[in-house]
Formats: C-alpha cells, structure tokens, sequence
C-alpha cells in the first residue's frame, strides 16, 4: 500500500509540474458540453433530459484524452521501466495509477460539473452534494477500466486510438448506471432507484478492480 | 509442422446437420399463431445467439488457460473463438431486426438485451483490432488475454442484464420459469439449429486455429530467413 501511495506522489507531483492532464480534461470537457449545446439546443425541460448525458459523455471523453495522456507519459523516456524495476508489487503500481487517474478525473469534474449545471440552469446546491455519491462511484468505475487499457493500447501500434474503441464498449455499464443515478438526482426522485443504480456502479468498481489488480502485471511483463 | 486429423468428417457433419436444421426450422416446425412464418427465424437468431456467447466463454478460457500455461495453442483457440463469436453475433445482430420489424414494429429498441449484443460485438471488434496492432507473438497473445478476461467479464452482464434492466425483449423461453416452453416439433427444430451451429463453430474454430498456427510458422521462418540474410551480409 505504501508503494502505491508513493506511486501516487510521484504522479501528482508530475502532474504539478508539467500541468498537462487536469487542463487538458477541463478544457476539452468544456468544449464538449458547448458542442453538445449546439448539437441538441435544449429548452428548459429538455435540459433536465439530456444535462446526465452531457455530464458523462463530458467526463468520458475527455476522460479518455487524461487516461491515454497519462499512459503515453509512462512511454515515454522509458518512464514505465524505471518504475518497474522497483521492488514492489505490480498490482501496487496499478493502484496508484488508478489512484491518481482518479484524482485527475475528480479534480477537474470539480469544477466541469458544476459549469454543466449552471450552463443547464439546474444548479442546485442539493442537486451538487446528491450527486457526489455517483460522480465518484461512476469516476472509479472509469478509471478502473480505463487506466489498465490505457497501458495496454499504450502497448499497441495505434497507441491512444485504440483506447476508446477498447474502453467504451467496457465502461457501458459504468456509464448508463452513471447517467441513471444523475438523472434520478437531478430531476429529485426517489432515492430507492438511485440506490439500485449506485449498487449497479459499485459492484463493477469492485469487479474492475480485482481484475485489474489481478491480470496488471501481465500488461506491464517484459 | 504437425501432421493433422482430417477436419472433413467435421465439416460433413456440420453440412448435414445445418441442413436438417434447415429442414426443420422451414418445413417440419409448425408456424407460430401470433407471429406467422417470421417467427422461423427464431430457430437460427436463438442460436447464434447462444453461439455469440460460447465464443465469448472460449475466449475467456483460452485467455486463463494461456496466462497460466503460456502455451500459444490456448492463444490460438482464443483468436479463433472471437472471430468466429464476431461471425455469430454478426447474424444475431442482422437478423434480430428483421425479425423485430414486422413484431414489434421496429427495427431496433436500445433495450438492455439489444444492447448489450450490440456491446459483445464492440467487443470481439476491440479484441480483434488489439490483436492486429501488436506485432509480437508473445506480447500479442499476452495482452489480448487480458482484454480477453477483461471484456468476457461483460458476458455475464449481457446474459443477467435480462433480470436487472427492465427490457422489452421476451423473458427466456425455454427454462424462463412458467409459462415458458416450445411445442415439441419447435424443439426439435431448435435443437437441430443449435446442433448444426454448434458442429459449424467447431469447423471454424478448428480451421482457423490451423491457420493461426500456419502463421506462426510462417512468422518463424520468415524471422529466421532474416536472421540468417543478416549474419550472412
């Protein structure tokens, strides 16, 4: 565990300095909500409709951008192999990758989600403290997936294309239960379905993460 | 190169059984009362249905059994099963739609059971496309494993997103709990369709896993040839 805590040091320290993911996600999320605008132009009640699905399809492609970001980082100046030759556990280094991956989502969501909300006119301060259940039940669920075939596109000759085409179809249970329970937030319903969807969310950040743990060594082999 | 069994009495006996299933899906099972002659479709949309998920089941053991054992045959089964999952979920996928039109009058509904076939496609697609953008044998077979395990963890997902999502797809009729079941010569009909499909993905199965195999002998020699045009200038 202390490996991975170091892990994350490391990559929020670089983060610091360079300052290339968490801008990178905001701004691209940014652009991705004022695209989704011109796209739908939605009245008042259609706002309530789509404002789940632009929050997700926001924090999932711009997501997509910091994961592979993130992963291209640890490739180059063989950054990857010098963590490796460390003795420590491989499973570590994913938990601090998905550590701090999860950091950078979360960091950046701080500030998009909340702009979405007021661009939709649906902020709220209760709809923003009900929703942190599922941004970060539904930001694990993400990253989990995500920082694993990160390294594994990293790996292939497409590099950060073949993230997308490998991530979505996987994290589509992540992402339809995430814009459930956002929408169930936000139009105020009851909260017994938010509970099953947030179940739904946890039981795939548990499934990915013992996976991940599991099959990460393998990926960052030889 | 080994010496192999002829595949021709397999591939006689998935020709013979693909056509009584052909048989009995058009001519001796009766027709339905409320959907009519459409509803023969079921006999082959069911089943490379069921087809689409073994290939899956496949890919996932030949995934495990090739990250434990490092044998390059289980690599070789896995390859083979998703190609021949993406054929399967492929007819799944055309003829679903043509069926559901002149049912439910639609082509297609984003239902969970809809989509999650439409997801297990992506998948085979992701497998596959992993599988062609990295060059060496070893790291090839070692990283599609993981997407392999990790994307057959979907499976499961696909067959109980009937239970936990609310869908309009039909409950499971055969075993799907009362009132559920299929008269007697629609079974049989069935049964042929899932016999035939099955024998037809063995055949896939085999002769493409053969043709892997051919590849990676083909890799070698041309490795070597290289090598030794290398040592010899």
């Amino acid at each position: 565990m202390r490996a991975a805590w170091a892990i994350v040091r490391r990559e929020l320290q670089g983060e610091l300095r360079s300052r290339e993911i968490i801008p990178t996600i905001l701004v691209f999320g940014a652009l991705v909500v004022v695209v989704m605008n011109f796209a739908f132009e939605p009245s008042r009640e259609e706002s309530e409709r789509i404002a789940p699905g632009v929050i997700w399809i926001a924090i999932a492609f711009a997501g997509i951008l910091g994961l592979s970001r993130s992963a291209a980082l640890d490739e180059e100046n063989a950054a990857l192999d010098g963590l490796l030759a460390a003795p420590v556990e491989r499973s570590s280094l994913y938990h601090g990758k998905l550590l701090a991956n999860c950091a950078f989502l979360l960091v950046a969501e701080v500030v998009l989600v909340p702009l979405i909300l007021v661009l939709y006119n649906l902020a709220a301060w209760r709809t923003l403290v009900a929703l942190a259940p599922t941004i970060v039940l539904g930001t694990i669920g993400f990253a989990a997936a995500g920082t694993i075939f990160a390294t594994i596109a990293a790996n292939s000759k497409l590099r950060e294309v073949l993230l997308p085409i490998l991530l979505l179809p996987v994290v589509i249970p992540v992402f339809l239960a995430a814009v459930e329970a956002t929408g169930i937030v936000i139009r105020n319903e009851g909260v017994r379905y938010l509970y099953s969807w947030l179940r739904i969310l946890a039981v795939f950040d548990l499934v990915y993460i013992v996976a991940s743990s599991l099959l990460f060594e393998f990926v960052v082999e030889d | 190169m080994r010496a192999h069994r002829s595949l021709a009495p397999l591939i006689w006996a998935a020709g013979l059984v693909v056509a009584v299933a052909l048989y009995g899906a058009f001519l001796y099972a009766p027709t339905e009362k409320t959907m009519g002659t459409i509803q023969r479709i079921f006999y082959f949309h069911a089943t490379a249905g069921m087809m689409g998920l073994f290939a899956f089941l496949f890919v996932f053991a030949g995934s495990v059994a090739f990250l434990a054992t490092r044998n390059l045959r289980w690599d070789r089964l896995a390859e083979a099963s998703a190609e021949a999952g993406l054929v399967f979920n492929s007819i799944v996928l055309v003829t679903g739609p043509i069926w559901a039109k002149p049912v439910w009058g639609i082509w297609w509904t984003w239902d969970a059971r809809l989509t999650s076939f439409f997801v297990l496609w992506f998948l085979c697609w992701a497998y596959l496309l992993l599988r062609a953008y990295v060059a060496r044998p070893a790291r090839r077979a070692t990283l599609s494993a993981v997407v392999g395990i990790l994307g057959a963890i979907d499976v499961p997902i696909v067959y109980f997103s009937i239970r936990w999502w609310r869908t309009q797809h039909p409950a499971p009729v055969i075993g799907g709990g009362d009132g559920s079941g299929l008269a007697a010569p629609m079974m049989h009909a069935f049964l042929a369709a899932f016999v035939g499909y099955a024998l037809l993905f063995a055949v896939f199965v085999s002769l493409r896993g053969r043709l892997a195999e051919a590849e990676t002998e083909v890799d070698a020699l041309a490795r070597e040839i290289r090598d030794e045009g290398r040592s010899l200038s």
